[in-house]
């Protein structure tokens, strides 16, 4: 009974907007907050495959209260309604105590299908997803292109390096990280940001889920400008010119052709 | 007590970065004072232990079972779990591929703690390991430091560490049959394909052309091949030209796509904020020392 009151729930997209801040060095001010690009494409990705095969797009979003923005770019986008998990120190949360608030904040949801986007346009790791895939002891598949619905189960198209590809079924529940570029993002529509205004923001905080950022596994020291010790030439003259002398550094001074 | 490089190959040939990981693995094993293991991975990979059995390393491990053939990262997860607790390494070092992302973070999970990954550099300090990573597609550095219990997880940027510096030994090979059972293994990898005709290994690419959408159009590509043409170089391109399809995926550098490690890159039409640029900036890192 359980299992087709969740598959009315197929697909879910999580917004894991990893806004992680308060660094030494970086000013909270010089940074703008908009949906993680990755992200963008995991929502996308989602909207998708409920306009092909219905149900309900979840949009989960860890940050600070003005992560509200993300949120409801989300669902002016078409997500049905939002997890906020309101955080202002996100940045003490190291990668395994953020996807523990994530997969806390899902336990209520059971979702069939969960999407990531690769990883964060900050930090970077890579690593939220599939961190999160073992947490709720789900399959995963990461860097995927393509997602198509089968029977109880799915079947991706992964990308694996050097232009090789790979399909791979798994059953669901599972949990996808989504490849950057696969699709035309959408814009909102005026129609859209209308109706998320009446759509609903669950607001749950870190406290309320029980997880801490207490003893981390790792800890982030300094941050600082890495040492460059490249310089910067450049030719004057016409382009014949310039180019002439460009071949002649190269061949005699780095002698790389 | 150890630093354990974990190896990568496909049944014919080494990962492109699995020297890199055995060269970082008895650089940290000399600096730390223990010693340096390696473990390959996958059904018949005796040809690799034997290769690995004449580095200067304290022992080999060939992780072999029939349900390692295809990749899986339940598989490589359960297997590498065993062995870490056969091992008991402090340190295990991955090369940073899509394979190793794949299940890496799923290990650490698994063992509790958190890998860092994607490690340009390291030293150091009063006998503890810090890392060096990059964050906002590589504008800023930032020191990572292991703060839970052992083993301590990373994977390394490619370029990051010297193939060339890897020290001759010899070294006993272990063969390890980990526990595996088929219900274990929940997802299913078909074989690999290719989308291209022809087979581009930007890696392997002393030159490189790169070219991003600055060039505006896709008919002047044309002219950028024609570059690429005489200086004998590959031709890239970043993200949004492959996007748009005016040339094939296996041709993207950068964050999202394949590092490189050329001679010489030339950026054409790529702004030094694209993640593109990051190929050059490896590149630069790489070729420094």
């Amino acid at each position: 009974m359980k299992l087709s009151l969740l598959s009315s729930r197929f697909p879910l997209a999580i917004c894991s907007c990893e806004l992680r801040l308060r660094l030494n060095g970086i000013e909270e001010e010089d940074l703008t907050y908009e949906i993680n690009e990755p992200d963008a494409y995991a929502l996308e990705e989602a909207l998708q495959l409920k306009e092909k095969h219905g149900g309900e797009v979840v949009a989960l979003c860890a940050g600070p209260a003005r992560a509200a923005q993300t949120i409801r770019e989300a669902l002016a986008k078409g997500a049905d309604r939002a997890i906020h998990i309101e955080e202002d120190d996100l940045g003490a949360f190291d990668p395994l105590a953020a996807a523990k608030l994530l997969a806390a904040a899902l336990k209520s949801e059971s979702p069939d299908l969960i999407l990531t986007g690769l990883q964060s346009d900050d930090f970077g790791y890579g690593q939220t997803g599939v961190i999160l895939a073992e947490l709720l002891r789900l399959p995963h598949a990461t860097i995927i292109m393509q997602v198509e619905k089968l029977e109880g189960s799915i079947r991706v198209k992964r990308e694996l390096e050097d232009g090789w590809f790979q399909q791979v079924e798994m059953p669901l529940p599972a949990l996808l990280t989504i490849q950057s570029g696969i699709s035309k993002l959408r814009y909102a529509t005026l129609m859209g940001i209308k109706k998320a205004k009446s759509k609903e923001i669950r607001k749950v905080s870190a406290s309320e889920l029980g997880v801490t950022s207490a003893n981390p596994a790792i800890t982030l020291s300094r941050v600082y400008l890495p040492e460059r010790t490249k310089q910067t030439q450049l030719f004057d003259g016409s382009p014949k010119e310039a180019a002439a002398k460009l071949v002649e550094k190269l061949k005699f001074e780095a002698r790389v052709i | 007590m150890s630093i354990l490089a974990v190896l990568e190959h496909n049944g014919q040939a080494w990962g492109r970065t699995a020297w890199e990981t055995v060269a970082a693995a008895q650089q940290l094993a000399t600096e730390l004072n223990t010693t340096a293991q390696a473990a390959v991975i996958r059904t018949g990979g005796q040809a690799f232990a034997a290769e690995l059995a004449k580095k200067q390393l304290e022992k080999v491990y060939l992780v072999d079972h029939e349900l390692l053939n295809d990749y899986t990262p339940d598989g490589y997860t359960l297997a590498l779990k065993q062995l870490i607790a056969q091992a008991k390494p402090n340190v295990v070092l991955f090369a940073h591929t899509y394979q190793v992302r794949d299940f890496l973070p799923k290990l650490a999970t698994s063992l509790g703690t958190v890998a860092v990954t994607d490690v340009v550099s390291h030293r150091i300090e009063d006998g503890h390991i810090v890392l060096v990573r990059q964050l906002f597609q590589g504008k800023v550095n930032v020191d990572v430091r292991f703060a839970g219990g052992m083993p301590h997880l990373a994977s390394l940027q490619a370029g990051a560490y010297r193939a060339d510096k890897v020290a001759d030994g010899e070294a006993p090979v272990e063969a390890v049959k980990p526990q595996l059972a088929e219900s274990d293994i929940r997802t299913k990898p078909l074989a690999p394909f290719r989308e291209s005709q022809r087979a581009v290994d930007l890696g392997a690419a002393e030159i490189i052309v790169s070219v991003g959408r600055g060039i505006k159009e896709a008919d002047n590509i044309a002219l950028v091949q024609k570059l690429a043409d005489a200086l004998g170089a590959e031709l890239a391109a970043s993200r949004p030209i492959c996007d748009a399809g005016w040339l094939p995926m296996e041709r993207q550098v950068g964050s999202s796509g394949q590092t490189v490690a050329p001679k010489m890159y030339m950026a054409i039409g790529i702004l030094r904020r694209d993640p593109a640029s990051r190929g050059h900036e490896r590149f630069a890192h790489h070729r420094r020392d």
